[in-house]
């Protein structure tokens, strides 16, 4: 036989004869062979040193020195429908559309994150009519859209009717639902628009108006491109201009350098500092992370709690700590059907969950465990109204008081029923996992079943449940008037889906509805304390979990702000310094 | 061979026409309301009236067998009807990801046939020797090991470790590399494994022996004459595998954040996005009968012996 590459040693039944000529050792050294290799393979596997910290690049420039240039690449974790669905403010796009719009687009006014007061956007001032129906906007002078045309109230009148036109249903049903209250718009002249509505709504500017949904799009361009092309085309007057949508990876927005002015709120009044920002969709956690750590990404959302303590204190990254607004994150529990329509049983089950434990176990500890319905940075929120402590031993004892006594397996009994609960969850199985052994704990037997969120939306509508997981961060909301929606009886499916406690409590009913209608924001505060303190009372849901909304970027990516209800970013002030680039 | 190959046309038709009748029983077997995702994901309290709108707009309400016709009707003259949840033409929703489906499929599907046959052509020629055993046990490791953890660890290797290639997108053919080498990986091993036993039955035949006593070359004997043969069983495999890479390898592109038809698909299943599931169930099985027709005829073209089974 030839040597060589392509050398072939014969048939097997002839080197068989050869072979039987090699000495034992030779043999016995072929056998080796595969050991060998395989030993070889688990060498390589073995992890190599981890990177170490790069140091400091100098001294970090002092916060004033705002400068001039660069790219922002933010990376999002998709939301469950795959994609930002349009950048159309008036078509509902999906929760990362929400940062971008405001990008892209203004509104006539602003909420102050730090204080919730309303500040002026496009309307320089306005004035509310003592009734409440009538609301009169005065506009900034010479703002113009992204492609040249003027800003007057006549595209303020064409974005707020638009946004409850039956001829774009159902893309538009959130924004219509929040102008429930509008009827119609007259354009008193250039910069003066009055907004009419059908009934005085309290909290209709803050959720209505100054929300992102409500951002003044340019009537040329969204006529010319119609529904649904202008949310993949989208012209705004913000302070960012939109280049192109590549579906399903990156939205590219560019400086607007005809940005005159900036709300009062932001540092940075004319057009941004970045030359770029590059809005990039990464849905696995950990290949988000990885585009952070390599370099490809200079910010993420959607920190998993996993990593947050590693990156936290690597010096190369920041993890800016944004806490959310709204309802916390809450387990639903089912107020129409037996068992839970029994407070007593109600009230055992929030003494018999151990929140630090849910926030310690799975998620490291990132979160704040909480008792109350509504976040603290709600305007409104009740420091006293709080749901029942863990107490084990106080969970037992409610529950033998109202006649629940431990069977033959330890779980309680009650007139020959068993106090066996049904729970689920589309979106995080473990936090159901964690209290179902809690609840074991005081006798009660939860099964807990992970469906898929098609299913799982469809099953809470329906009386086939006891307890609920739903996503864990609860409700974004910047109103109190968020408590209407989760617990007005008129909000019980099937007449909406919001209810899902499916509370129904007079006394609780009259106060929301007082709240809606109340225009004085003392005597609404008043309203909304004694509305939380009938929820605690009644115990009819068990707060879990106040999230923060967090964002973690590069050492010297600056200025990314979150809006009022926490989730939203805005860009208006990001500077970006040289080494971070 | 003309009436080979219209036999199998009839019959991918048929299978094709099968397979939507599938899909549509399937989605209404399935439980939850389209409509009721589509308003609940908003968050918002929807009235009654609302949903029947909704209904009403997208056909819902009509019988069955009607929504069926209809939709073959549509699809046939290129309609795939709009999705639930963005408006947008399904048709082209599908278009804008096929093109990196496609991609990242051949550059798979070109990986794991360099990798895999000359790690099984290496193998046979050193049969019995460390290389056979390494090059089995390397086969063995890429059938064995799963997807997603591969591609974890190589993201961590790569990109952060070593920074030489980025994590995640599609805009380069940087992007490409590492998507197409988890995804070949597999087939690369299962090819391996079938070109060594191939080739090492083939290289036992006379006409090798006939060969080499013509005194040609060796490495002519290999490839020309021996190869070629040994390839016939791989070609049925590697097609197998192009369908599997066409119909989109879900793990992959969500790992590594590509779009594709394959997360196109898993997305509106989640979601419950009627048309998009339809169109893409549709275009994913047209698009394996084609691939295994090619197959087919060009197994029947390589050896002539099928011809005439």
């Amino acid at each position: 036989m030839k040597a060589g590459l392509w050398r072939w040693e014969g048939p097997a039944w002839r080197r068989a004869g050869a072979a039987a000529g090699v000495s034992a050792t030779g043999r016995s050294w072929r056998r080796l062979g595969p050991l060998v290799a395989a030993l070889a393979l688990l060498v390589a596997c073995a992890p190599a040193a981890p990177p170490k910290d790069e140091p400091a690049a100098g001294a970090p420039s002092p916060a004033g020195d705002a400068q001039a240039g660069g790219t922002l690449t933010l990376a999002f974790p998709s939301p469950d429908a795959g994609d930002v669905r349009s950048l159309d403010p008036q078509v509902d796009g999906a929760t990362y559309a929400n940062t971008i719009t405001p990008a892209l687009y203004d509104s006539l006014i602003i909420q102050d994150p730090r204080d919730s007061s309303l500040q002026p956007g496009l309307a320089e001032r306005w004035e509310a009519s003592p009734d409440g129906k009538e609301y009169t906007f005065y506009l900034r002078h010479n703002v113009k859209f992204h492609d040249g045309t003027p800003l007057t109230a006549a595209a303020v009148k064409y974005t707020f009717d638009r946004s409850v036109d039956p001829k774009y249903r159902p893309q538009n049903s959130y924004p219509a639902t929040l102008m429930v209250a509008y009827d119609h718009t007259d354009v008193l002249d250039d910069y003066t628009a009055r907004v009419v509505l059908k009934e005085p709504q309290a909290n209709f500017l803050p959720s209505a108006i100054a929300r992102s949904y409500l951002g003044i799009v340019s009537p040329t361009a969204a006529e010319r491109l119609g529904v649904p092309a202008f949310g993949e085309h989208p012209v705004g007057s913000g302070p960012y201009r939109f280049v192109e949508w590549v579906h399903g990876d990156h939205i590219t927005v560019e400086r607007n350098p005809d940005y005159a002015w900036s709300p009062p709120i932001f540092d940075r009044q004319g057009p941004p500092l970045v030359d770029r920002i590059v809005f990039r969709f990464i849905p696995e956690p950990s290949t988000r992370l990885a585009a952070l750590e390599s370099g490809e990404v200079n910010a993420i959302e959607g920190v998993p709690e996993a990593d947050e303590a590693r990156l936290a204190s690597d010096s190369r990254f920041e993890v800016l700590k944004f806490r959310k607004n709204g309802t916390t994150g809450r387990i639903d529990l089912n107020n129409a059907v037996f068992p839970t329509s029994e407070r007593a049983v109600r009230i055992a089950i929030n003494q018999a969950i151990d929140k630090d434990a849910v926030n310690r176990n799975v998620y490291y500890g990132v979160h704040v465990p909480t008792r109350s319905i509504l976040e603290e940075k709600m305007w409104a929120f009740n420091p006293d109204a709080l749901l029942p402590a863990y107490d084990p031993a106080a969970a037992k004892r409610t529950l033998d008081e109202a006649g629940w006594r431990p069977g033959p397996d330890g779980i309680r009994e009650k007139d020959g029923q068993r106090l066996e609960l049904f729970g689920f969850a589309w979106y995080d199985i473990r936090p159901a996992e964690v209290v179902q052994a809690q609840l074991q704990a005081v006798g009660i037997k939860l099964n807990v079943e992970k469906m898929s969120r098609a299913a799982g939306l469809d099953r809470v509508n329906g009386m086939d449940w006891h307890l609920y997981f739903h996503q864990p961060w609860g409700w974004t909301n910047e109103d109190p008037h968020i408590l209407y929606t989760n617990f007005h009886s008129s909000n019980v499916p099937p007449l909406a889906d919001s209810n899902r406690d499916k509370v129904n409590i007079p006394e609780l009913d009259k106060l929301l509805e007082q709240g809606y209608q109340t225009l004085d924001p003392a005597k609404r505060k008043d309203l909304y304390f004694r509305a939380q303190e009938i929820v605690a009372r009644e115990a009819v849901a068990v707060p879990l979990i106040s999230m923060y909304r967090d964002v973690a970027v590069r050492k010297g990516v600056h200025g990314i702000k979150a809006d009022i209800r926490g989730t939203y970013r805005y860009l208006h002030d990001v500077w970006i310094e040289p080494s971070a680039r | 061979m003309l009436y080979y190959v219209l036999k199998r046309l009839l019959g991918a038709v048929l299978v094709l026409f099968g397979v939507t009748v599938l899909a549509f029983a399937m989605l209404h077997l399935m439980p939850g309301d389209p409509v009721r995702v589509l308003m609940s994901s908003m968050e918002a309290a929807n009235s009654q009236t609302e949903i029947e709108q909704v209904r009403e707009r997208f056909g819902l309400n009509d019988p069955l067998p009607v929504q069926y016709v209809n939709f073959v009707r549509r699809a046939a003259t290129g309609d795939l009807g709009r999705s639930v949840l963005k408006g947008r033409p399904v048709a082209t929703m599908i278009a804008e990801v096929y093109p990196y489906t496609l991609q990242l499929a051949f550059a798979a599907l070109v990986i794991a046939m360099l990798a895999g046959i000359s790690l099984g052509v290496l193998a046979a020629l050193r049969h019995n020797t460390w290389a056979d055993s390494a090059s089995i046990l390397v086969s063995l490791f890429a059938v064995s090991m799963p997807d997603f953890w591969l591609a974890i660890l190589a993201i961590l290797v790569f990109s952060i470790y070593l920074g030489w290639l980025p994590a995640a997108g599609t805009q380069g053919w940087q992007y490409l590399i590492l998507p197409a080498s988890i995804l070949g990986v597999r087939a690369a091993g299962s090819i391996a494994r079938l070109t060594r036993s191939s080739m090492l039955e083939v290289l036992g035949r006379q006409y090798v022996t006939t060969a080499r006593a013509k005194g040609l070359r060796e490495r002519v004997v290999v490839l020309r004459h021996a190869l070629k043969n040994a390839l016939i069983p791989v070609v049925t495999l590697i097609g197998l595998d192009l369908g599997r890479f066409l119909a989109g390898s879900v793990i992959v592109e969500t790992i590594f954040a590509r779009q594709g038809v394959g997360k196109l698909l898993i997305d509106s299943i989640l979601d419950k996005d009627f048309p998009v599931l339809q169109g893409t169930v549709l275009v994913i099985a047209a698009t394996y009968v084609l691939v295994n027709l090619v197959v087919d005829v060009s197994y029947a073209w390589l050896d002539p012996r099928i011809r005439y089974a």
